[in-house]
């Protein structure tokens, strides 16, 4: 298990720390133990139709207590009817759903309400209360005693960092305060089940880094965190479990390392001086460089092969790029193939590993410009 | 199984939220005490033609213009319920520990205690100020108003329940509450309706209310007096109480 998380701190320098690896760790052990109690969220073969439009298509998922798991997929994938499903406000036309122990069967039964907390998409704040009166307001409505929400209250202030505006309007907070005050009213009970849906949108990089931290508490604090969103360096900052959502089911599910490892490999391009790009067997001609048509395990190694060929002894080389496999990767391997079934990307022969910097920046950007 | 507390928890944070805003309520309640003494004169003449020679107007134009506020004031209700969407919290709302009868039942105490609130006040200004003095028993005055705004807090629910947007929740509280205070002779009374207009009256249950009020203003009725007034307008509350619990269940399962 240790060398398994090693393994991905070499693909990631400088990402993961060592308390992703203890956590990973009880992450994978539980994985192997998990029993029916240990299971936050289980669902199994779950449909869901709007009209003639399927949404789900037999979604099955489990994160345990303790856990996050962070659903992926595409603007309209399902994740958030999916939330919606597993919180009790959708029923799914078939399967079966079980959330902290609670069967969801058409019914909302009222147990379920006060082990769960949800943030939804959209920001949901009154905005003429105070920062302080949302979420004691809330905390009651969760069935809190008015001296143990104000207590409660307080601490999330605190944990939040909001100590300076909790007698300040919801509506007069900055945006980042809004998403920092929308995510403390998700846990104002101390649910053991977590639905975070999408909850950094908009947040400025102080209120996503609280967020985080927070998160990653909770869920070290044994609450089964389910978290959506298109930032992929925040599933790698949290240590997430992921579970990617296409076509209307999960199609691989799985920690970091065995979803890139399953879905994405490291590269090279490499260019030449006057832009002579020699005819190398196992190359191919990429733009200005040349890359390796297959997916590579050891890009140094990969490159030392290169520059040993005859037809690269007369040419000076210019510049060399690593790419190395992470998430963003793997995830737009899965969403291209349509399904993220690993044998279809190696067998359809598409290498699968990013494309060349520039148009890996471009995606990046258009993805920034939709999402953040 | 319900609880109190969440109910109350419910209904502790609607009236903070009412409180934040206080300007529409308050204007609900000035605008009846300020336009009621334009209204008594010809109330005066239309009550002397109804044989009460000694009536001065106000047993008329006071408790017409708190009914007509209180159905003015439905907008208030009807936005408690939309405001939630407006604002994302109904989804976490509905997926707290409160059930939706909970949320339901804490909306209506607010709104309940709202069209109490008003009632209450438009006519205690009509007593200061108007020379509205009622002669017969106070305790059926109070049952009346209490039934009256209960009813009127379910006509609010009710709407919100049935309508699937803000817009036409408004309108169809707007109309349809303009509608019965006018038919129930709020604004003008009955006895000057055309005859084939005076049996419609009795179809809205702010001609019982407005019925009652008067008899106890004018002829000195007690509580028994005006029992058949108030088992009227309570039939019509709960008429409204089944149509939100039908509206309110074909809005669970959509």
């Amino acid at each position: 298990m240790i060398g398994r998380a090693a393994y991905v701190l070499d693909l990631h320098p400088g990402v993961y720390n060592a308390n992703f690896v203890i956590v990973n760790n009880v992450n994978l052990y539980s994985e192997t133990m998990a029993s029916a109690d240990d299971l936050a969220i289980q669902c199994s073969d779950v449909r869901k139709s709007y009209g003639s439009r399927c949404v789900l298509d037999g979604v099955n998922l489990q994160v345990r207590y303790g856990s996050i798991l962070a659903l992926l997929g595409r603007n309209g994938a399902g994740k958030s009817t999916l939330i919606s499903m597993l919180c009790g406000l959708l029923n799914p036309d078939s399967g079966s759903v079980r959330v902290a122990g609670v069967a969801l069967n058409g019914k909302r039964p009222n147990a379920l309400g006060s082990a769960i907390g949800l943030a939804p998409q959209d920001l949901g704040l009154y905005p003429q209360l105070t920062v302080m009166q949302n979420l004691m307001s809330m905390a009651m409505v969760q069935g809190l005693r008015p001296r143990n929400a104000r207590e409660r209250a307080e601490d999330l202030i605190d944990m939040f960092d909001l100590g300076k505006q909790s007698g300040q309007r919801a509506e007069s907070l900055s945006g980042g305060q809004k998403r920092r005050l929308h995510t403390a009213m998700a846990l104002v009970h101390s649910p053991r089940v977590l639905f975070l849906d999408e909850p950094t949108v908009g947040a400025d990089v102080e209120a996503r880094s609280s967020i985080l931290q927070v998160v990653r508490g909770i869920a070290d604090s044994s609450t089964a965190v389910l978290y959506t969103t298109h930032y992929m360096e925040e599933i790698e900052q949290l240590g997430a479990d992921v579970a990617f959502l296409d076509g209307g089911s999960i199609v691989d599910q799985g920690s970091i390392h065995d979803i890139i490892k399953r879905h994405a490999a490291p590269s090279i391009c490499v260019s030449f001086v006057g832009g002579l790009q020699p005819e190398v067997i196992g190359w191919v001609r990429t733009g200005d460089g040349l890359e390796p048509d297959r997916p590579i395990d050891d890009p140094g190694r990969t490159l030392a092969a290169l520059l040993s060929d005859q037809h690269c002894r007369d040419v000076q080389l210019k510049d060399v790029q690593v790419i190395h496999a992470n998430l963003e990767t793997a995830y737009r391997n899965i969403v291209r193939s349509g399904g993220g079934d690993s044998v279809a990307y190696i067998a359809s022969g598409n290498p699968g590993y990013p494309e060349r910097p520039e148009q890996s920046q471009a995606l990046s950007g258009i993805s920034g410009k939709e999402n953040r | 199984m319900m609880s109190g507390r969440r109910i109350f928890a419910v209904a502790r944070l609607n009236a903070l939220l009412q409180t934040q805003e206080p300007s529409v309520p308050v204007l609900m309640a000035v605008i009846p005490i300020v336009l009621t003494p334009f209204m008594i004169p010809g109330n005066r003449m239309t009550l002397v033609a109804e044989g009460y020679v000694h009536a001065t107007g106000a047993e008329q134009a006071v408790p017409g213009f708190a009914v007509l506020f209180s159905f003015f004031s439905v907008q208030l209700i009807v936005q408690m319920f939309f405001d939630e969407q407006q604002w994302g919290t109904w989804n976490r709302m509905r997926a707290s520990a409160a059930s939706m009868s909970e949320i339901v039942l804490g909306k209506v105490a607010v709104a309940f205690i709202m069209q109490l609130a008003q009632m209450v006040v438009v006519l205690a200004f009509g007593m200061l100020l108007d020379g509205y003095r009622p002669d017969g028993s106070m305790l059926a005055l109070i049952i009346v108003a209490t039934v009256f705004a209960l009813m009127v807090a379910m006509f609010g629910v009710a709407i919100a329940m049935w309508c699937g947007s803000e817009r036409t929740a408004l309108s169809a509280a707007m109309l349809g509450g303009v509608l019965m205070a006018c038919l129930g002779g709020s604004l003008t009374a009955v006895s000057t309706f055309p005859s084939w207009a005076r049996p419609l009256a009795r179809f809205s249950p702010a001609y019982w209310a407005v019925d009652a009020v008067k008899r106890i203003g004018l002829d000195r009725a007690g509580v028994a007096d005006v029992l058949p007034q108030i088992g009227v307008i309570g039939g019509f509350g709960a008429l409204f109480v089944v149509a939100s619990i039908i509206g309110f269940y074909r809005k669970s399962r959509s």
